[in-house]
């Protein structure tokens, strides 16, 4: 399949659709994060973490953002892609919240080191994968742009 | 179509499964499952580390180092009086020397006193900024009976006890929580004169305790736990900061914003002269008492005339046990008055 033929057309709407139901979650997951923290750090006796404070950036910048980006130019990432997006800002989000728990109980744990290498190694496959989309796309199509190319996944 | 976007999603929804399944393990792994380690270097077969720590390990399980039958709790023969017998008693240190940020508003009262066989402890309880501080001034005659003692005499992970409980155990006249090492995975541990974690913790400012009973603070990035323990170090306490160096507050208002300006219960150990020391825990918290910033305790301790104090283990951890009973206000899980189980203890018998 083309990523230029009909069916990619057809698929645009639902894509689309995807996103904007992607964007709905990340925007609830921004905000139960945002409130997680504010209640956290209310019942933490003055103890500050800049983890459970900020651990609402990651679904804000890392989903809410992009989406919104995407669904305003148009352009659109394969889904294999942004499902190990998805998992990425999932694993740093959790990561930051589990470090904030710690934080504010002051201790430590080695195992928070797996977040951040997790959520590291998912994004950098969801951007790779988006980039390897984009040139096989570019290949078979001559485009010189990356539109249309989440129409590969639809054969 | 719709199956194949299914399918999709559904490596997705096993990854996020896996992550909440994870995080709940690495949670159970932080404060509920236990792990008994051994003593540093206790491995490394033929080493000069080995053959000390392993006889001293064993000396552990012989129970010399807790559980000793030294003064049974609450059942000592020693002169003890009860709160109230000599209330109204001033210390003349702390009622003198107060600054802009710490206000003791009352002069110590004195809760009790024990005075047995070279060791001399009197409790008095202060106001300072609306919080109620309790301090032990001790007076040893021999730097061996200031020691520690671990939960259920086991070094590890998630291995709590009360302090009372511990200090109990251990035959203790008088006890504090400690650092609560079990909270950490690095940091140096030195107990009684055995190495159990040479894991340096970058930049902490460690308390050692020699064994002469002076004590001295040494930052980890300028030297390693072997080399403490050949200088003498009986006790090593990784927590901090220090609060008083050299007779002056070594705390800036300003100092580890937010843990450090929060109000909370303490507990910190200072040393006015040779075999001299002041053991203070403040409540925190509660309606009756706010508890204190860091620098507020920093400037107590100083008022008490310490050359050298140490912030130990606060909030819910913060206990002072006396002659069989718990004489501060804990508080576990938020705002209930319960002890809260700790790692270690500091205790005098």
């Amino acid at each position: 399949m083309s990523c230029m033929s009909n069916e990619w057309k057809n698929s645009t709407q639902r894509q689309e659709d995807t996103a904007r139901a992607a964007l709905g979650r990340y925007e609830a997951a921004t905000a139960f994060v945002l409130v997680l923290g504010a209640v956290y750090e209310y019942f933490s006796f003055g103890v500050w973490s800049g983890f459970m404070v900020y651990a609402f950036l990651f679904p804000l910048a890392g989903g809410v953002l992009p989406l919104r980006i995407l669904l305003r130019t148009g352009r659109r990432i394969p889904a294999a892609a942004a499902g190990l997006w998805n998992c990425g800002i999932a694993t740093f989000t959790a990561g930051c919240l589990f470090c904030g728990i710690l934080e504010i109980y002051g201790t430590t744990n080695r195992l928070s080191g797996i977040y951040w290498i997790a959520g590291t190694v998912l994004l950098a496959a969801g951007v790779l994968l988006t980039a390897a989309e984009k040139a096989a796309c570019e290949r078979r199509t001559g485009l010189q742009t990356g539109k249309g190319m989440t129409g590969i996944r639809q054969k | 179509m719709k199956k194949q976007r299914k399918r999709g999603r559904i490596w997705e929804w096993l990854y996020m499964a896996l992550l909440g399944v994870f995080t709940v393990y690495a949670l159970l792994d932080t404060f509920v499952i236990t792990k008994v380690y051994a003593a540093a270097g206790t491995a490394a077969a033929g080493a000069e580390t080995a053959d000390t720590v392993s006889s001293d390990t064993e000396e552990t399980d012989d129970g010399d180092t807790a559980g000793d039958a030294g003064v049974a709790a609450g059942d000592d023969s020693g002169t003890v009086a009860d709160a109230g017998d000599t209330a109204g008693d001033t210390d003349a240190a702390a009622a003198d020397d107060t600054s802009d940020s710490t206000q003791t508003e009352e002069a110590g009262t004195v809760i009790g006193t024990y005075s047995q066989d070279g060791v001399s402890i009197t409790v008095k309880e202060y106001r300072v900024s609306d919080t109620s501080v309790y301090v032990a001034d001790v007076t040893l005659a021999s730097a061996d009976s200031l020691q520690s003692a671990f939960a259920d005499d086991t070094y590890g992970k998630n291995v709590t006890e009360t302090t009372s409980s511990i200090a109990s155990a251990a035959g203790a006249v008088l006890a504090i929580n400690g650092d609560f090492y079990g909270a950490q995975e690095s940091g140096y541990v030195i107990r009684n004169g055995v190495l159990y974690r040479d894991t340096a913790s970058a930049d902490s400012e460690d308390l050692v305790i020699y064994k002469d009973g002076t004590f001295g603070i040494e930052n980890e990035s300028d030297v390693t736990a072997q080399e403490l323990l050949d200088n003498g170090a009986e006790q090593v306490l990784s927590f901090g900061p220090a609060l008083v160096e050299d007779g002056s507050v070594s705390v800036t208002q300003n100092e580890e914003v937010g843990k450090a300006k929060a109000s909370n219960p303490r507990t910190a150990i200072g040393v006015i002269d040779s075999l001299h020391y002041e053991f203070v825990v403040s409540d925190g918290r509660t309606s009756e008492s706010t508890g204190l910033s860091l620098y507020q305790l920093a400037e107590f301790m100083e008022s008490l005339g310490c050359t050298t104090a140490y912030n130990l283990d606060g909030g819910g951890s913060s206990t002072m046990y006396f002659n069989g009973e718990v004489i501060n206000q804990p508080t576990t899980n938020g705002r209930t008055i319960a002890e809260r189980k700790v790692s270690d203890v500091l205790y005098v018998k």
